[in-house]
């Protein structure tokens, strides 16, 4: 059982990190620094062509501001795929455009956390969406219809926002 | 001796009797009954025989009978001979001596006791009787022959109306086959017997009155169900002694007559019904000046009665005070002559105080003989109206063109003067008109263009053809173009042509005006405009995505302060002094303030940039969302809420939800100070629209800065006092102006603010 982050700032990573460490969800958080980087490590490509793509992560936390592919295209692609497409998506993001938010959401992100400049508000909602995708996972996984289009389904699709403003 | 007196008396009185046999004038013959010849013969008889005695005493009876033979004769005289009868009676004829003959009445008698057997024979002359006989059976056939042919039927009938006779058209009128046969019938026995009751009445009245009943009309139905109209009279028939013993009729069938009658007089009436719908008076006036027949308005016009005007004089109604002896209707009419006169309102002979026609036509008859003079007024009242009405319209018309003519003339002195180009061709291309606009535009005088090609004003080897133009003017009449044209100069420009048809009086093409405008400024202006619009657009989107970066880039390093802030506190606050301590928490302040900053800048952009979505805002309802939302976030403050409710304005819900947020907030805020805080939201009339207000009992603020509400940035209160980032107020400014309403705010410091908006 493992997180995915994918982060390109370096001062968000430290912190999210720290914040989800904090909640003691500190084993195995996989970081990549951008979208191209994800998505190889996602389907086993490039540094990662050794990796056993049937073992997913349980919740990847998703920039959306991302150098190279960003954050809504790697979504695309994770919806896309057989093997990660009923893994949920939490996207985090200081961006508080209304198109963004709605468009994760049709691209089938399952939560959306603003970036505060508080840090404790942030830290409180990682840790919430955190451990509620973890535990929702673990125990609903194995019951998740077997959709044909999607993957996903309305009840996983229902989303949790957490903003702390 | 007895014997000879009686034989002497008998002798005396037997010639006696001789003499008058002899003398009578009757005819009396005595002839022997053995020899038959006569023996005496009276004096009439020889009178009308013309024989005398002596010649007729060697004749018998049979001489004189040329119908009767002696054999005959002598059979007459059989049963007078045997006694079987006394007397013989029988007609034949006598002829006299000069041949004629005569009938006559025989009368035959047997006297055998005279010592010689005679008979004596008494003749009656019949001349006479068969004569009148005669002249009576030539009367009956007659009067037979009247009754019969005449078409008039007669009939008559005893004391009880039953019938005694009739004629032959009577019995055909009873269906019956002869006169005959109506005998002894009475009216219920024949085919009008309807009417048997009405006609038997009539006879009794006449025969009980004794007195006529003369041409009356009476129904009669016929077998074949016609019904009949008759004129009937009927007469008592009175005996010698001058008793009535019945009734004679007569009648004829006017049936036709009648119609023919009442078709005249429905004729009549249809013809006088139409003469009356005509609004000319008419009157039919006879040869001794009598007024016949006049119509309906005639009678309306001079308010006579019909019974006062037929039969008068015209003249006494046209000139109640007497003739004059030259009006020219009366004069007219009384020559017979067809005329129409015409006569003005004014005009003594005309009483009717209108202007009116007046026809007068002779009625003639087959033969050309005047009969009658019809004499029509006609009221020109109308017609003048008409006239003058066309008058006028004729008089405006003229006036119109007169102005038009004129109008044109200074039209064509306006191009002429008009400051833009104005080129009249005609269908070849030649120039045929030149303004001074155009002058000026192109550099040729009038003189040296007129009669050129067109062509002359486009620049060289660009020569358009003006076949082009030719035909968008003829299909649609007018053509607009954009083009390069050339000064005389040489110099080519950009120009706007409009060209339009020209057409003549027949609506045929005959040429096109062009109107030019030089549009190299124009052009110059447009491309200006469009590099500025590029410029701003591009502006735009630098600011989209400037500020798209701000809410990342600038929030990203403000969130590692904070983070690695409270990383700090949270891992190594043992061992920081506790003026450490402090700036961290500076620092973090700092950058929690600057992430306010960032976000209300952002939301400022949005609210400017946002399309509105309009529809009807329950503010009431925003407001109670809103202050709930502050009483949970901050339970400790104690705020009287006073909102009206149902405040419903037009306006974008999610754009007014952030302005009453921020007015609300500020009440909020500016009020923590109060302990009997209060904040109200409501709407009233001022000037009669509808202004919503929040209003305050908290600090508020000298009237003095105003201004300087609206503005970003500006803030009336320091930090310490009171926090915020002076965009609120600024935020709420632009939504209020994007709806086209408007915002001012009232306060006094120390006793609270309000702040005022509209929503058109």
């Amino acid at each position: 059982m493992h997180v995915l982050l994918i982060e390109d700032n370096p001062d968000d990573e430290a912190l999210t990190l720290r914040a989800l460490k904090k909640h003691n969800i500190s084993n195995n958080i996989v970081v990549t620094r951008d979208g191209s980087d994800a998505l190889d490590y996602l389907f086993g490509k490039g540094q990662y062509d050794k990796r056993n793509t049937s073992h997913q992560p349980k919740v990847i936390l998703l920039d959306l501001n991302l150098p190279r592919i960003n954050g809504l295209e790697v979504l695309k692609h994770i919806r896309a795929d057989e093997r990660t497409r009923r893994v949920p998506v939490v996207i985090l993001t200081t961006s508080t455009e209304e198109q963004d938010i709605t468009a994760s959401y049709e691209l089938g992100a399952n939560s959306y956390i603003r970036k505060m400049v508080d840090f404790d508000s942030f830290s409180d909602a990682i840790h919430q969406l955190g451990c509620y995708w973890l535990a929702l996972n673990q125990t609903a996984r194995p019951s998740l219809p077997d959709t044909p289009d999607g993957g996903y389904t309305p009840e996983s699709r229902e989303p949790m926002v957490s903003e702390t403003s | 001796m007895k014997k000879r007196d009686n034989e002497q008396a008998g002798t005396d009185l037997s010639f006696r009797w001789n003499r008058i046999l002899e003398n009578s004038f009757n005819e009396i013959y005595v002839f022997d009954a053995d020899s038959l010849n006569f023996i005496q013969v009276s004096k009439g008889a020889l009178n009308n025989l013309g024989y005398s005695m002596q010649e007729l005493a060697s004749l018998t009876p049979t001489h004189l009978k040329p119908e009767i033979d002696s054999q005959t004769f002598l059979a007459f005289l059989e049963p007078l001979l045997s006694g079987e009868q006394k007397l013989v009676v029988f007609e034949t004829l006598h002829q006299r001596k000069d041949g004629s003959c005569y009938p006559v009445e025989v009368r035959l008698q047997y006297a055998p006791e005279e010592a010689t057997p005679v008979f004596i024979a008494i003749i009656h002359d019949l001349t006479e009787y068969k004569q009148t006989l005669n002249t009576l059976t030539e009367t009956r056939r007659m009067l037979q022959l009247v009754l019969d042919s005449i078409p008039v039927r007669v009939f008559w009938k005893d004391m009880e109306s039953v019938y005694l006779g009739c004629n032959r058209q009577f019995a055909a009128d009873a269906d019956l086959n002869s006169p005959e046969q109506i005998i002894g019938l009475n009216d219920f026995e024949l085919p009008w017997n309807t009417q048997a009751d009405l006609y038997r009445a009539d006879d009794k009245k006449v025969m009980e009155s004794g007195q006529p009943r003369i041409n009356y009309e009476e129904p009669q139905t016929r077998s074949d169900g016609a019904n009949l109209i008759l004129r009937t009279s009927k007469i008592p028939l009175r005996d010698v002694a001058g008793k009535v013993f019945g009734v004679l009729g007569c009648y004829e069938d006017i049936t036709e007559q009648k119609h023919a009658e009442q078709a005249l007089i429905k004729a009549h009436q249809e013809w006088d019904q139409a003469m009356d719908y005509f609004e000319d008076s008419i009157i039919l006036v006879s040869l001794d000046e009598r007024i016949i027949r006049a119509n309906k308005t005639f009678y309306e016009l001079t308010g006579l009665t019909q019974k006062q005007a037929i039969g008068q004089d015209p003249t006494s109604i046209l000139h109640p005070q007497g003739e004059k002896e030259d009006c020219p209707i009366c004069s007219a009419r009384k020559a017979h002559k067809d005329s129409r006169i015409t006569l003005e309102a004014d005009h003594p002979d005309n009483p009717s105080g209108r202007p009116v026609e007046i026809t007068i036509r002779v009625i003639r008859n087959t033969d050309g003989k005047p009969q009658s003079i019809l004499i029509v007024t006609h009221d020109l009242t109308r017609q003048r109206e008409i006239e003058n009405e066309l008058r006028r319209h004729r008089d405006h018309l003229e006036e119109q063109v007169t102005e038009r003519t004129i109008e044109l003339h200074q039209q064509a002195k306006i191009i002429d003067q008009i400051n833009d180009s104005v080129v009249g061709t005609d269908l070849e291309g030649k120039i045929t008109f030149w303004n001074q606009g155009a002058e000026r535009l192109f550099g040729y005088l009038s003189d040296e263009v007129i009669g050129q090609s067109i062509v002359l004003l486009y620049p060289a080897g660009k020569n358009r053809d003006n076949h082009d133009i030719m035909e968008h003017i003829r299909t649609s009449g007018v053509y607009v173009m954009e083009t390069r044209l050339t000064r005389k100069t040489g110099e080519n420009f950009d120009a706007h042509i409009s060209a339009s048809a020209d057409y003549d009086g027949k609506h045929q093409l005959k040429g096109i005006y062009t109107y030019t405008l030089d549009i190299t400024e124009r052009k110059r202006m447009i491309e200006a405009l469009k590099r500025d619009q590029t410029a701003l657009k591009s502006a735009n989107q630098e600011l989209k995505s400037f500020s798209y970066s701000v809410s990342h880039d600038l929030r990203a390093p403000l969130r590692a302060i904070d983070g690695f802030s409270l990383a700090l506190q949270e891992d190594y606050i043992e061992i920081l002094p506790g003026e450490g301590r402090h700036y961290l928490q500076r620092i973090r302040g700092a950058a929690q303030h600057m992430g306010h900053l960032i976000d209300n800048l952002l939301m400022i952009s949005q609210v400017s940039q946002r399309k509105l979505q309009h529809q009807p805002v329950n503010l009431s309802l925003l407001v109670k969302k809103i202050t709930a939302q502050m009483m949970e976030q901050d339970s400790s403050r104690n705020i009287t809420l006073k909102i009206q409710h149902d405040v419903i304005v037009p306006g974008d819900e999610s754009l007014l939800q952030i302005a009453l947020e921020n007015l609300i907030g500020n009440a909020w805020k500016y009020t923590n100070k109060k302990t009997d805080a209060c904040i109200e939201f409501g709407m009233q009339k001022q000037e009669g629209s509808p202004v919503c207000f929040v209003r305050d009992n908290g600090v508020g603020f000298n009237m003095q800065y105003a201004d300087k509400l609206f503005v970003a940035f500006q803030r009336l209160h320091s930090p310490e006092e009171f926090e915020g980032t002076g965009i609120g107020l600024a935020t709420v400014g632009r939504i209020i102006y994007r709806h086209g309403g408007r915002v001012w705010a009232e306060a006094e410091v120390g006793k609270g603010a309000c702040f005022y908006f509209t929503l058109p």
